[in-house]
This record gives C-alpha cells, sequence and structure tokens, in this order.
C-alpha cells in the first residue's frame, strides 16, 4: 500500500559532487581500518612470540664461571613446570647479534660475551618469574632473567592505542558522512518542495516521500563506496608493486592479513545503510515539522 | 461529506480572508462556488483540500474532525479527494501521462491497471497525442486538461475544481463540466470554483456565492451583480449525447 513512488526528478537532486564525497569517506575509513585490524594483527603476532618466550643471560666476569653456571640455571630450568626448552645460543649466533657494533669477525678474547639462554614455554602457560628467578640465583648467581615484561606492556599499549585511533577515526568519519547526507538532503528537499507539496495533496504518505529521497541516496552511497573501494584498491596496488620492487623484510609483513581486505569489502554495506537511513529521517523529520 | 462550522482563516498573521463560514455540502450534492477574484475561492477550497488548517472554527469531512486530526491521517483523507487546481500544480519533469497516473501510483494501484486507465482518460479528454510530453511544453488549456484527468483518474468521492475551464473554449469547458456532472451521478461530491457565468448557468445546481470572505448565501436564486464578468446570454442545456464516451 505504501508503496514509494519516484516523483523525483531524473537529474540529480544532490548535486554531482556528493557521491566523490562518501567516496572520500569510506577510502579513508578504509584507511582507519587498515591501520586498526593490520597493526592490531602485527602486534598481537608479536605479542604472541614474546610471550611464548623468555631469555635468561649469564653475564659472570669469567669464561669458567659463565659455563658452569649455565649448566646448572639449564640443569633447573629444563626441570621447570612449564617450560617447553631451554638451550644455550650457540656463540656465533652471539656473535651475529654483536655484528653490528663490534664489526664481523670473532670477538676478542678480552670482551666477556655473556651466556644467552633460550626458554621456550609449552603454549598457553603462565609461569610465575618470581620462584625460578630465585631458584636460579641459587645455582647461578649473575643469571638475569627477562620475561619481556616491559616489551609486552609496551605492545599492550600500543595496540590499545591504536585500536581506539582507528575507532575514534571511524566514528569521526561516520560524523562527518551524516552531516554531508543531511546538507544534502535538506537541500534536495528544498529543491523539491513543490513537487514534494503537490504528492502530498494528493495524498501521498510521509514514508512514500521519504521512500524517493532513501532511494537516490542508496544510490549515492553505492557509488561512493565503489568509488572509494577503487581508491583503495589502487593504493594497495601501489603499496604491494612498490614492496616487490623493494624487496625488504620489512614492508610485506606491514601489509595488512587477508582478512582485513575482506572486511574492507564489506564498506559499501555501512555506507549504504548510513546514507539511505540518513536521507530518510532528514526528510521525515522535516516533513513532521512542515505541518 | 463536509461541515464547516463557523470557520474563520487567515495567512500569517494577516486579516482574516475566510470570516463566519457555515454550510454543510450533502454526499453527492454538486455545487458551484462563486464570488469575485480576490473574494476568497481558492482558499475554501485550500480548506477542503487540507492544504491549511483554519484559524478558528470546526471543519468536518467525511465524518472526520480535520482539525484535530493527527498528521499521519491526513493522506488517506487526500486520497479520497480529486483537485484540480488554479495553477495547475503538475510536476514539470514528468510526462502527461506520469502526472496523471501519479494518484493511482500512490494509492498503489498495479501498473497495468494504471496505463489502460490513464491512456483512456487522456484520450477522452483529447490528449491522446500528448501522452508523452511534459507540461511546460503544453499550452495552457492543455495543462488545464492534464490537471483535470489527474484530479478525476482516482473516482475520488470528492472533487474539488478551482477555475478548471479557465484557459478551455466553451465547447471543451461544457465536455469536462460534463466529465464533472457524469462523476455526480455516480456518487462524487463536487464543487467548481467558478467566476464563468455561462458554466453556472448552464448548469441546474446550487450555488455557494463568497463576497468578501464571508459566505453570501447559497442557491442560484442569488443575483450576479457584484460579479466581474457579467453575461446573462442563456447557455445552452446540456446534452445527453456529450456524456458519451466517458470512461467506464
Ligand atoms: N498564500 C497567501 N498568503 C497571503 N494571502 C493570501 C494567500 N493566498 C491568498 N491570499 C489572499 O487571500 C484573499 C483570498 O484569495 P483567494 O486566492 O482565496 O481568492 P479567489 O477567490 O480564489 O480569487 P481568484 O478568483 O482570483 O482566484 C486575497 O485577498 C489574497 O490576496
Ligand atoms: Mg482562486
Amino acid at each position: 500500500m505504501a508503496r514509494s513512488i519516484d516523483f523525483l526528478p531524473k537529474e540529480t537532486i544532490h548535486g554531482r559532487l556528493l557521491p566523490w564525497v562518501v567516496g572520500v569517506m569510506v577510502f579513508l575509513s578504509g584507511l582507519a581500518l587498515v591501520l586498526g585490524l593490520g597493526l592490531q594483527a602485527l602486534t598481537s603476532g608479536w605479542k604472541a612470540g614474546l610471550e611464548n618466550s623468555l631469555t635468561v643471560q649469564i653475564i659472570g666476569p669469567d669464561q669458567g664461571v659463565r659455563d658452569q653456571e649455565a649448566e646448572a640455571a639449564l640443569a633447573v630450568l629444563q626441570d621447570w613446570p612449564g617450560v617447553e626448552n631451554a638451550s644455550r645460543m650457540p656463540v656465533s649466533d652471539i656473535e651475529g647479534l654483536l655484528e653490528p657494533w663490534l664489526g664481523s669477525g670473532s670477538v676478542p678474547d678480552a670482551l666477556p660475551v655473556p651466556v644467552l639462554i633460550e626458554v621456550s614455554l609449552v603454549p598457553g602457560t603462565q609461569i610465575d618469574l618470581v620462584p625460578l628467578s630465585r631458584q636460579i640465583r641459587t645455582v647461578a648467581p649473575s643469571a638475569r632473567i627477562d620475561g619481556h615484561d616491559r616489551w609486552l606492556d609496551d605492545l599492550r599499549v600500543l595496540a590499545r592505542l591504536v585500536q581506539g585511533v582507528s575507532a575514534v577515526i571511524l566514528g569521526l568519519i561516520v560524523l562527518a558522512t551524516i552531516t554531508v547526507i543531511v546538507f544534502a538532503t535538506r537541500a534536495g528537499l528544498a529543491a523539491q518542495r513543490d513537487a514534494v507539496a503537490i504528492v502530498h495533496l494528493i495524498g501521498a504518505e510521509d514514508r512514500q516521500i521519504a521512500g524517493a529521497f532513501q532511494r537516490r541516496f542508496l544510490l549515492v552511497g553505492i557509488q561512493g563506496a565503489l568509488l572509494g573501494l577503487a581508491g583503495l584498491g589502487a593504493l594497495f596496488l601501489a603499496a604491494y608493486t612498490a614492496s616487490e620492487i623493494i624487496q625488504t623484510d620489512m614492508l610485506p609483513s606491514l601489509l595488512p592479513p587477508t582478512y582485513v581486505f575482506y572486511a574492507l569489502l564489506l564498506l559499501p554495506l555501512p555506507a549504504a545503510l548510513i546514507t539511505m537511513l540518513t536521507a530518510r529521517f532528514t526528510v521525515k523529520r522535516a516533513l513532521g515539522d512542515m505541518n | 461529506m463536509i461541515r464547516f462550522d463557523n470557520v474563520g482563516m487567515r495567512y500569517g498573521m494577516g486579516e482574516e480572508v475566510l470570516k463566519d463560514i457555515s454550510f454543510t455540502l450533502e454526499p453527492g450534492s454538486f455545487h458551484f462556488l462563486t464570488g469575485k477574484s480576490g473574494a476568497g475561492k481558492t482558499s475554501l477550497l485550500r480548506l477542503m483540500y487540507l492544504a491549511v488548517r483554519p484559524s478558528r472554527g470546526l471543519i468536518q469531512m467525511m465524518g472526520t474532525d480535520v482539525v484535530t486530526a493527527p498528521r499521519k491521517t491526513l493522506p488517506e483523507l487526500r486520497r479520497n479527494v480529486g483537485v484540480v487546481f488554479q495553477d495547475y500544480r503538475l510536476l514539470d519533469h514528468m510526462s502527461a501521462f506520469d502526472n496523471v497516473a501519479l494518484p493511482l501510483r500512490i494509492a498503489g494501484a498495479p501498473e497495468s491497471q494504471v496505463t489502460e486507465q490513464v491512456e483512456e482518460l487522456l484520450a477522452w479528454v483529447g490528449l491522446k497525442d500528448r501522452m508523452q510530453a511534459r507540461p511546460p511544453i503544453l499550452s495552457g488549456g492543455e495543462k488545464q486538461r492534464v490537471a483535470i484527468a489527474r484530479a478525476v483518474i482516482n473516482r475520488p468521492r470528492l472533487l474539488l475544481a478551482d477555475e478548471p475551464t479557465g484557459n478551455l473554449d466553451e465547447d471543451l469547458s461544457r465536455r469536462l463540466v460534463h466529465l464533472f456532472l457524469e462523476l455526480n451521478k455516480v456518487g462524487t461530491t463536487v464543487v467548481v470554483a467558478t467566476h464563468d457565468l455561462r458554466l453556472v448557468h448552464g448548469i441546474d445546481a446550487p450555488r455557494l456565492h463568497l463576497a468578501d470572505g464571508t459566505l453570501a448565501g447559497t442557491g442560484d436564486a442569488l443575483a450576479d451583480e457584484d460579479d466581474a464578468t457579467n453575461d446573462e446570454t442563456p447557455a445552452p442545456q446540456p446534452e445527453a449525447a456529450m456524456l458519451e464516451g466517458l470512461p467506464g
């Protein structure tokens, strides 16, 4: 009964630029999503790596003492519940870690190189470091245990910060889009005031009139979303090509995981919903005020 | 069908353009609404087609008190009212066909029925070849016929025509007034506002006469002295033959 009727002119009622404005909004929210989801995936990857490991450093002054303490510490660690594996890092690996500072070639004997023990934990276990380090200290006084706590805390803060910032950005984009659509709808309604008055007098219900506007703005939303997605696609293609050319280990890890791209493909849905519902709501409110 | 009780109406903060209007129109009646230019004919019709609300008094339409009726009940009432506006009020970006189809589409009629009825009616008012033309390129009389077709396409219970023959030649005027008469015969209540006295005299129907915003009296016994276009030539009686070909 309340079928919507298309009584609006075929020509644009909202200005030709509006789909582009919505397109920019979709593009920006895509970037915010990539920032939020992508960095979150990155940090949680790091976090998982750090959470399942410990490092024990033995920094005694004398090579013999270090070896002796290392043996004792290893024995304690291997028997500790929750520890999956503990092993001494080969000297060559340690020299590799020091290379940027000391240059290649063997480290001078005079320089005490600490012993590093890498400990991996059974996935999912939480180890209380206090009793463990007390136990190790009794057999290896110069041992220092690093549970990566500082790093983990920093990462947690970073992840939450990035998430929060991208949520705020998304919220602002949605608000800005709604505002733009409200103004465009009001302008369109004002321009079509005569036509609206006529169909009213012929017996059209408010929702039929709102429906006509809603349909136009749904189209704006879809056009805008496609423009925005095209922009995002071009951007990622460029980023991907750049990472291929540069061939570093850094860039590919900065590209977000694939599920983020699927999330982006869903963007037209909220875009269309927001433009459509905003237009409908604006028209119904304006008509309600008219009487 | 319509009851006005002590109705007064003003535009904004201005003087009352209608004062103390009281009358009752029975269902199925046919009335002329006469009066000088500026007497308030259009304003009275606007009250009846619910474009404005009175500043005082009581208006009942089809059993509903329209002064207090909630806004969302108005569309249903309006769908029972066909209006020929004095200034046509066609949608300029739509073809004649789509303009006439509008009331049917708003009421949710199936498209096959829309096509059939609109084509038939437009052919009947002599616009068979102008169906796809838009109002800006139609002549005044053609626009008027489109406006009339739009007003009657839905077979409204109440037909309000504001100067519906102002741009039509005598033959066409009479033909269209007889369309109104024919609708009246099948139950439509009709009010025709006009100062075309040939039209008034040609048809035996009571008159509501407005002078200076008040209802001066009813019935065609009333003198026409205050009318601008006084024309005493007796108008021909309506011929039954003219009613043939009315869309059924
Ligand atoms: N929208 C409006 N705002 C203010 N005053 C108006 C408005 N419309 C009409 N009027 C005034 O109300 C009075 C009645 O006007 P109305 O249009 O009802 O007369 P009318 O009898 O239809 O005249 P006509 O035969 O020329 O069409 C006039 O004095 C007119 O100036
Ligand atoms: Mg008038």
